[in-house]
């Protein structure tokens, strides 16, 4: 072939994130790529991946920018775009063929939310390369598509004139998150370096924008994340009766390096959690889809309705203790008493009496937390003499960074 | 940490009574920490992690498997350095703090300071000013206390010397600054070491009464009685091999 790609670049604006990619890291140990995919280095989506939000992309003409290499020294400039290849022209034939069912080896039709790229001509520099060159994307979809982990694949292709039949060059294939909104804390943006782990995580990424998937607002993200966590009990964590509940993955950071090797099947700092866990989890996860939850205490000791803790299917008291000496939940706002927690540690009886059976568990996911007697979270966690000792605590409302 | 939190486990724990440590008794420090993997015999280390974060001292957290790989058992431990006896003390609180049980109590047989829970399944000691959490992580666990008193008893042991001397480490400096030390006032201790492969090290210091801290990442010691007295300092790898120094002197009486 006559011209190649050499490199993409979709966080091509460092400051920004509302005409091009956020800015992410593959971890904690590994920062992405940019280029986001180069010649010879990516090879499938996962080697490229890069992440977009809905809300600040909303209405904008979003731009990547792309640099072609010519191996024919003759093509001085020409024309460039990218298409689906599942939804790729190829003449007649080619769509009868499709239609009929008698081309089944060609890819299958891609998770593109990225649409095409629109055609423009570019020129060769004498060393064979062009610059970097700005493309807008057509049917930029990710609206529509919602919170999500997708593939784009295109097929790029390069003629030397308006008349002259596009050539098919090379098919790049790419990861694309989807967000609501930009992350937000402990998620930063800035600044785009290696040194700065604080950038969102990809390995982060890949779980919460599958758990928050379909989501259209940010309470309904934190709740499919809070779900998500709780449903890893028992398999995965299950909350800490033999250590007395106590943090295991959330002091003095979030050490969501060994949650994602547990999440991943390894060890990590093992199977107990508590609620500080829980918390920091839902939150640095939710915050990554573009919630805006904290972490934040109640209390402090204060007895305990019959609850389910992450993990267990026996109505009682956390580990029949009777009773916290604190608690701590993904909290909206300033996580005072009107505002919404999000606790995936524990289930509460939603029932007309949480002090007594039969117990109907919910969740509490975007539930106020309340004054006693408003039948709200406080009064299904804590019995009627505890809570008033299990106050809003909101000199604790924190966000943990992530190592 | 939340001052309301602090006064109710302060209160619960009776905190008056062991805020400060013992200044009559003999004095010991643990100095640039580090968990080799060799600190719980029987077990082996599956991950040894170094943790800064801000407002909390600098800290190990490592995941321990069985050598002989015998049941679902794994055990957390976490180790933190803080810069005195008593600062161990107040850290103890802070870790307190991050146990959602009511039910976690004082035990007298563990370490300067010790706490465990119902069934003793998570052991929170402080040692000189060493502060060690070690917990069960896997879906089978164990009473920790007999383990913890072990590591414990292992932390104040002196070093053996078993190792091969080639890969003994070289203590060339152990000092104080020139002048008298006096009771109550702290003189600067200067000890220098180094590895022969240029590793890492840690150090276990044993002094008499008083007290051992850091300052400004510099040791120094502050005696509670006058007379000839013996500091000992030992330099350890990470794989164990140990070296001792002896500094010698003599405190005088605080100063009329």
């Amino acid at each position: 072939m006559a011209v190649r790609v050499e490199a993409i670049q979709f966080n091509h604006d460092a400051a920004g994130g509302s005409t091009d990619a956020l800015s992410i890291r593959r971890n904690a140990a590994t920062p992405a790529t940019v280029p986001e995919w180069q010649h010879g280095v990516s090879t499938d989506a996962a080697d490229s991946p890069v992440a977009y939000a809905i809300e600040e992309t909303r209405g904008q003409i979003v731009t990547l920018r792309v640099r072609f290499r010519r191996t024919d020294p003759n093509l001085d400039s020409v024309e460039i775009r990218a298409v689906d290849p599942a939804g790729s022209p190829r003449g007649c034939l080619d769509a009868l063929l499709r239609a009929l069912g008698l081309i089944p080896f060609l890819p299958a039709p891609s998770n593109n939310v990225l649409g095409a790229v629109r055609p423009r001509s570019v020129s060769f520099r004498p060393d064979d390369l062009t610059d970097f060159e700005t493309f807008e994307l057509d049917g930029f979809r990710i609206a529509s598509a919602g919170v999500g982990v997708y593939e784009t694949r295109w097929q790029w292709q390069y003629r030397v004139g308006p008349l002259e039949p596009w050539q098919d060059i090379d098919i790049t294939a790419h990861e694309v998150f989807v967000t609501l909104r930009t992350p937000t804390a402990p998620w930063q943006q800035t600044p785009l370096s290696p040194g700065n782990t604080q950038l969102p995580w990809v390995d982060v990424l890949r779980h919460a924008c599958t758990w928050a998937s379909g989501a259209s607002t940010a309470d309904d993200a934190a709740a499919r994340i809070t779900r998500a966590v709780h449903d890893l009990g028992p398999d995965t964590i299950e909350y800490d009766c033999p250590g007395g509940g106590s943090t295991r993955y959330a002091f003095p950071s979030f050490n969501a390096t060994a949650f994602l090797e547990r999440l991943a099947g390894g060890i990590g700092n093992g199977r107990y959690v508590n609620c500080t866990d829980c918390a920091t989890i839902v939150s640095t996860f939710a915050n990554a889809v573009g919630c805006d939850l904290w972490q934040s205490r109640m209390g402090y000791f204060f007895g305990l309705n019959p609850l389910l803790a992450i993990g267990s299917s026996t109505w009682q008291t956390a580990c029949n203790w009777g009773a916290f000496s604190y608690h701590e939940v993904a909290w909206e706002g300033q996580c005072t008493a009107e505002e919404e927690v999000f606790d995936a540690c524990l289930q509460v009886d939603g029932g007309s009496d949480p002090t007594a059976p039969p117990h109907s568990a919910l969740l509490p996911a975007s539930l106020r937390f309340g004054e006693p007697g408003d039948g709200d979270y406080r009064d299904r966690l804590a019995t009627p003499a505890g809570r008033p000792s299990c106050e809003p605590q909101t000199a604790t409302r924190q966000r943990r960074s992530v190592f | 940490m939340d001052p309301q939190h602090l006064a109710a486990l302060e209160q619960r724990h009776g905190f008056d009574s062991w805020r400060a440590p013992d200044t009559e008794q003999d004095s010991f420090f643990v100095w640039r920490y580090l968990i080799g993997g060799r600190e719980l015999p029987g077990w082996r280390p599956h991950r040894i992690q170094r943790v800064d974060a801000p407002g909390v001292p600098p800290g190990h957290h490592s995941i321990w498997q069985r050598t002989d790989g015998r049941g679902r058992v794994l055990l957390a431990m976490d180790a933190y350095e803080t810069v005195s006896a008593a600062a161990a003390r107040q850290l103890m609180i802070t870790l307190l703090a991050e146990f959602q049980s009511p039910l976690v109590e004082r035990d007298a047989g563990l370490g300067d300071v010790g706490f465990t829970v119902p069934g003793e399944g998570a052991v929170l000691l402080a040692r000189g000013n060493l502060v060690v959490l070690i917990r069960n992580a896997g879906e089978e666990t164990l009473a920790l206390n007999d383990i913890a008193r072990r590591f414990d008893e292992n932390l104040r042991s002196s070093p053996d010397g078993r190792m091969p001397w080639e890969e003994a480490p070289a203590i060339s400096r152990l000092d104080i600054a020139p002048g008298p030390a006096r009771v109550g006032q702290p003189v600067s201790i200067a000890l220098e070491a180094a590895a022969p492969t240029g590793g890492d090290l840690w150090f276990k210091l044993f002094g008499p009464p008083g007290t051992i801290e850091t300052l400004e990442g510099g040791l120094r010691f502050t005696p509670a009685i006058a007379g000839p007295q013996e500091i000992v300092a030992h330099a350890i790898t990470r794989e164990g091999a140990a070296a001792s120094r002896t500094l010698r002197l003599d405190v005088q009486p605080t100063a009329e």
